[in-house]
């Protein structure tokens, strides 16, 4: 049987609405094109004064034509900017990989644990939230002044561990883990550590991603407790280092900013590296299904 | 041999009773059905055999061993769920041969069941995929993979073919029968599927909140419903009933209700003479109906043709008996039309009569 038919019709969208849709999309560039220019300004203009020679206040684009790098060759070699680096580092490293063992081990227990007081334990550690730092900063200084921390890598690290925002999130996270896969895992002839090492851990990727790169983000920046526990170049991290350039009548503006821009450097290759799983961990939702 | 024994068997939550008082004894290689609707109790039961639930009182034996305090992974059993609960980041092989690993199976014997098992299942060529990327259907023999790969003891399934399309499940039914004879397995079975009953078990027990209401093979059941909720329960569509009471005339038992006057055999008045009382629930299922013209002759209920839905081999006449609707399951020859006037008839011998108040079973 052949049936002739005639093609099918085509239908034109009326010009008005395709007028009207082109200009909304315009307008959506613009907006867009102006709030990158208001976040990357700073940027460019830092990263333009670090490449110049002597500072001038104005923002001249030509620096990257001809940039020079004498400023991070002084920051590297006369400053002990390399110091710095290395303890924040070796301090920002060891918090997060603290945070993320206990954060994760703590979340597990709230999650799927049942044991007296879990309620109010937890409402306690989220209560923390609410006291902000300079309040806790005398007490922690005079204990750690007491047992002898001062100017050390503990000092740095010990107090950052505790962190509710850690514990919540993952709570959260291993919540949305079905509780099936658990009992098949124990059925298996899995124990409770090999649960949490092997089940949850494994499938907790995309949450650990997020809080170690938040933990890890925090701990790089953080500024008033290094500043007063880290008396020494031996454990001064970037931040109160980088304080520690302006002096006390000029400011060597390209020095300043050179160590700056050095100093973002590491963060930026992180977040190049795990960007994959942030996404995944910041919609919330897990990649495994079934 | 494996047998599961369970004693005088409790587990409350809080104040709610989800198993109340059970004993059964599940026999070996037996296919044990637990069927009834969610919240009664039998996803509870099964789960205290695995141990992942520990009960509140009573005690739970494999092979005369009390396990009530022995840790999943040591009591021989395995158990299938629901979502399949296979591990999302572990390939088909390692999702299969994880427990033997944690057994410490020596490899050559993790290799031949692995094998043995893939072959079986038709998983041989996925077996280096992820669970994301196979299909439902192959998912569930993954599951079902790792748990003969165990060789346990007792095979523990909750609701496993619930996930899957219809027509898949009415396959793996099949393949669980094969399984059962092959391994030769005791199997304990949670479903709220009573086709699934019908077709797979030895013996079904019937729950409904925390209690067991009837033990039986499946057609025992649906032939001798203990009470008027199993008789609801086993069947599809479910049994038809007709409140009514019984009377005495001379030497025969007769059941009155509004519509229906129906003289019982010598046998049955017997029982009716038995029983206190005269108020009861009068079960006809579907398929012991019959429609035929109003004037005919014999026992018989008058009624109106409500809807007729066609199934093809039979076809489902609901009718209006005194305002209330009543189904029967007739061949596909017979098409009533829609609104006429029928008689429902039936044979005495294939009715049921439970009490109005205990809904027990009389016959």
């Amino acid at each position: 049987m052949s049936v002739t038919t005639a093609p099918p019709v085509v239908i034109e969208r009326d010009p008005k609405i395709v007028r009207n849709e082109r200009l909304k999309n315009a307008a959506t560039y613009l907006l867009l094109i102006v709030a990158c220019t208001l976040t990357t300004g700073p940027i460019v203009f830092l990263v333009a004064t670090s490449l110049k020679e002597t500072y001038t206040r104005t923002v001249d684009l030509s620096v990257f034509l001809h940039p020079t790098f004498i400023n991070y060759h002084k920051i590297w070699y006369e400053h002990p900017f390399k110091d710095w680096m290395r303890n924040s580092l070796i301090v920002a490293t060891a918090v997060t990989i603290g945070i993320l063992f206990l954060d994760s081990l703590a979340g597990y227990a709230f999650a799927r644990k049942q044991f007296r007081g879990k309620d109010t334990i937890f409402f306690l550690i989220l209560a923390t939230l609410m006291v902000p730092l300079p309040v806790t900063l005398l007490p922690i200084f005079l204990l750690a002044n007491d047992i002898g921390w001062i100017d050390t890598y503990r000092a740095l690290i010990f107090p950052a561990l505790a962190y509710p925002v850690g514990v919540f999130m993952m709570r959260q996270f291993i919540q949305t883990i079905p509780g099936e896969l658990e009992d098949a895992a124990r059925i298996d002839g899995m124990s409770d550590f090999g649960i949490y090492f092997r089940v949850i851990l494994p499938l907790c990727i995309p949450g650990l991603a997020v809080l170690g790169l938040y933990t890890f983000t925090t701990s790089w920046g953080a500024f008033l407790w290094p500043l007063i526990v880290a008396t020494s170049d031996a454990t001064r991290t970037v931040p109160p280092g980088l304080a520690t350039i302006p002096g006390q009548y000029n400011t060597d503006w390209g020095l300043a900013t050179a160590a700056t821009v050095a100093s973002m450097l590491p963060m930026l290759f992180i977040f190049l590296i795990f960007q994959r799983y942030l996404r995944q961990g910041f919609a919330g939702g897990r990649s495994t299904k079934g | 041999m494996a047998e599961v024994r369970i004693e005088r068997i409790v587990k409350a939550f809080g104040p709610v009773r989800a198993v109340d008082d059970v004993s059964l004894t599940i026999r070996d290689k037996e296919f044990l059905v637990l069927l009834g609707p969610s919240g009664c109790g039998k996803t509870t039961l099964l789960r205290m055999i695995a141990g992942l639930e520990e009960p509140t009182a009573g005690e739970i034996f494999i092979d005369d061993d009390l396990v009530n305090f022995t840790a999943p992974k040591d009591r021989d059993i395995s158990m299938v769920f629901q979502n399949y609960a296979l591990y999302p980041h572990m390939d088909v092989t390692s999702n299969i041969s994880l427990g033997l690993k944690l057994h410490k199976t020596p490899k050559q014997i993790i290799t031949a069941r692995l094998n043995e098992a893939a072959e079986w299942l038709q998983l041989s060529t996925l077996l280096k995929r992820y669970p994301r990327q196979l299909s439902g259907g192959q998912q569930q023999r993954v599951a079902l993979g790792r748990s003969v790969v165990r060789e346990p003891k007792v095979f523990l399934m909750d609701e496993p073919l619930s996930n899957l399309d219809a027509r898949l499940r009415v396959n793996m039914r099949t393949e669980l029968i094969k399984l059962h004879r092959q391994l030769g397995a005791t199997i304990v079975y949670v479903t709220h599927d009573q086709s699934e009953a019908m077709t797979m078990a030895t013996r079904v027990a019937i729950m409904r909140t925390g209690v067991i209401q009837q033990l039986a093979p499946p057609l025992e059941v649906y032939r001798h419903p203990a009470n008027k909720y199993v008789a609801t329960f086993m069947g599809n569509p479910e049994m038809n009933f007709v409140d009514v009471t019984s009377e005495k005339s001379g030497d025969t038992w007769t059941l009155t209700g509004p519509t229906i006057s129906l003289p019982v055999s010598n046998e049955h008045g017997a029982l009716l003479a038995a029983h206190p009382g005269n108020h009861f629930w009068l079960g006809i299922r579907p398929e012991a109906l019959s429609i035929a013209a109003p004037t005919a002759e014999g026992i018989g209920i008058p009624a109106v043709v409500d809807v007729v839905s066609p199934m093809g081999p039979n076809t489902l006449v609901y009718v209006l008996v005194d305002g209330a609707s009543i189904v029967a399951d007739v061949s596909s020859d017979i098409e009533p039309a829609e609104g006429a006037n029928v008689k429902l008839t039936f044979e005495e011998a294939r009715t049921h009569l439970f009490d109005f108040d205990t809904e027990l079973a009389l016959w």
